[in-house]
């Protein structure tokens, strides 16, 4: 079964250049969400949940780091994996969201490499 | 270790030049396009001189900084930037960009909104990593805007300065693939630099370095520390600046003077502390001693190129707190420049005290090309040299550092005077034990 890919950012430009690099990473998802916020990313994910999130640090409504206290409250995205993209990369961040349950940190500005190595232990 | 006005200054255009640098390599890997930027020299102008350079239609990035800088500055990019930079991330058809360069209008740049935000925010992100790396005392930087229009109109609102005002500006030419150069540039005002760095009252000495005096000192050796020290090495082969730079050392330096009477002959001391084990003071006895250069030398050392300048050689030793620097390429030593050649190299009217008589003269000082002031390959030491021949040899040609290289001219490290007492007195942090 194919995986689901969301992309949650306030820019729409980084949404666009994150998914053309996740193509270009040559990994393939069968279903791709995007959402501007938070808030947007919780509504989306009562529709259907993601496999993967891959989600901004600071945006307006609900910041990345509230998403994902949000998100592992709920007990369908137990199995989500959360991947944060920031181009903010102090260790006390990452340390406090992963500690929040992120599965992950891309710093931007980011390579397909990256993503394929941050993603593909996701995949299977 | 203090840090003047003017050094912060040149540590910023430093370190400028290299994050810009970054973001080009940032953008290239991201999107897959080749990038590169050139520096000019740092100048003096107003808006109203860019604005002829600039025209009317230009991108400003804003940058909030905190921490040894405080305050705003800015990164403009020319029309022909603008469309090219905003025309790659959002991945528009090259003949697009190449039209938008040559006839976009204000509204068509506004469109691009978004993507200058996000080339704001890469910018930004790879600028801060820079400073992060390499500048002690350095907050933060967060971009705190975005201004797409005429900058320089009303310059006060825009970049913070009055349309006549000077600020130092750092001039650039970037090229993005095969899309022609264009003009990009980096503004500081100066009241950047006002705030925290009054001259001679910054520190960006890293906060776990506690004053020598803080330190407890044992009784035997506070005591000894009283005996003049010219006696064990001569004054005048010692640089000021490396016994600064080596203060929390001076408790090893009082017990090797308490270890070795003064009224011997030096040599024999020598001999009879390298070739016995150590009876320290404090009832830690009986240590065995390092016996070759190999056992105390230093691998970790920062090289630069015979090329480069005094000015980006005083740089990388502030950066790094090293006494030495290895001139070279690819790993093949040429010769070696230390802090205290660079300080007789430059003006001493470049010091803040003497700041009134300045001249132009005194800062081409430091554009001196390392080539002219290195010390050449004289004398070396091989990894096996035993210890007690190379404080010979340190005595009798009266230096304090000696090249660890081999007979085929292979470079192993650096060992220093100061590495030998440190190892004399510390043999648990050597690397035979």
């Amino acid at each position: 079964m194919g995986k689901s890919l969301m992309i949650v950012d306030d820019s729409a430009t980084m949404r666009k250049i994150i998914m053309r690099t996740v193509r270009m990473s040559g990994l393939e998802f069968d279903r791709t969400e995007e959402a501007g916020n938070g808030v947007e990313a919780l509504e989306k994910l009562k529709g259907g949940v993601v496999d993967i999130i891959l989600c901004d640090i600071n945006m307006p409504e609900m910041c990345g780091t509230d998403l994902v206290k949000r998100v592992r409250q709920i007990p369908d995205c137990n199995g989500t994996k959360i991947i944060m993209v920031s181009t903010e990369s102090s260790q006390e961040l990452i340390d406090s969201v992963i500690a929040d349950g992120a599965n992950g940190f891309i710093c931007k500005p980011f390579t397909p490499e990256k993503f394929q190595e941050k993603l593909s232990p996701f995949m299977n | 270790m203090t840090i003047s006005q003017t050094e912060i200054q040149s540590h910023v255009i430093e370190l400028s030049t290299e994050a810009s640098g970054t973001f080009c390599e940032d953008i290239s890997g991201m999107f897959g396009i080749d990038l590169g930027c050139q520096h000019q020299e740092v100048c003096f102008e107003t808006a109203a001189k860019l604005s002829k350079k600039y025209k009317k239609l230009a991108v400003v990035i804003s940058v909030k900084a905190s921490g040894i800088l405080d305050g705003t500055f800015h990164i403009v990019f020319d029309k022909e930037g603008l469309f090219t930079l905003a025309g790659i991330i959002v991945m528009q058809p090259e003949q697009k960009i190449i039209d938008n360069r040559k006839r976009g209008s204000i509204e068509q740049a506004r469109d691009l909104n978004d993507a200058f935000g996000e080339a704001g925010n890469l910018l930004v992100g790879s600028w801060d990593r820079i400073f992060r790396e390499n500048m002690e005392s350095h907050g933060h930087f967060v971009q705190s805007g975005t201004f797409v229009g005429d900058p320089w109109e009303n310059s006060q609102k825009t970049i913070g300065v009055a349309s006549d005002e000077d600020f130092f500006f750092i001039p650039c030419q970037m090229t993005i693939g095969a899309y022609p150069a264009f003009n990009y540039g980096i503004i500081f005002p100066k009241t950047l630099f006002e705030k925290k760095a009054e001259p001679d009252s910054v520190s960006l000495a890293p906060k776990e370095e506690a004053p020598v005096e803080e330190k407890p000192i044992p009784q035997a050796a506070a005591v000894v520390q009283k005996e003049p020290e010219a006696d064990v090495i001569p004054k005048a082969v010692v640089p000021d600046s490396v016994v600064e730079s080596q203060l929390p050392k001076m408790e090893t330096e009082a017990v090797l003077n308490a270890a070795a009477p003064i009224a011997m002959s030096i040599p024999e001391t020598i001999q009879k502390m390298v070739n016995s084990s150590a009876n320290l003071p404090g009832g830690n006895n009986t240590i065995p001693l390092p016996v070759c250069a190999r056992d105390v030398m230093q691998t970790d050392v920062l090289w630069v190129s015979s090329d480069d300048s005094v000015q980006q050689a005083l740089t990388k030793m502030q950066q790094s707190r090293s006494g030495y620097l290895m001139v070279g390429t690819d790993g093949k030593l040429e010769g070696i420049v230390s802090l205290s050649d660079l300080n007789a190299a430059v003006s001493v009217y470049l010091r803040p005290m003497f700041a009134k008589w300045r001249r132009p003269l005194d800062d081409a000082t430091l554009q001196i090309k390392l080539k002219w002031i290195m010390s050449r390959l004289v004398n070396t030491s091989m990894p096996e040299t035993p210890l007690v021949e190379i404080i010979e040899k340190m005595f009798r040609f009266n230096c304090l550092c000696l090249p660890v290289v081999d007979q085929q001219g292979k470079f192993y490290g650096i060992i220093t005077a100061f590495d030998i007492f440190e190892s004399l007195m510390n043999p648990n942090s050597s690397s035979i034990l």
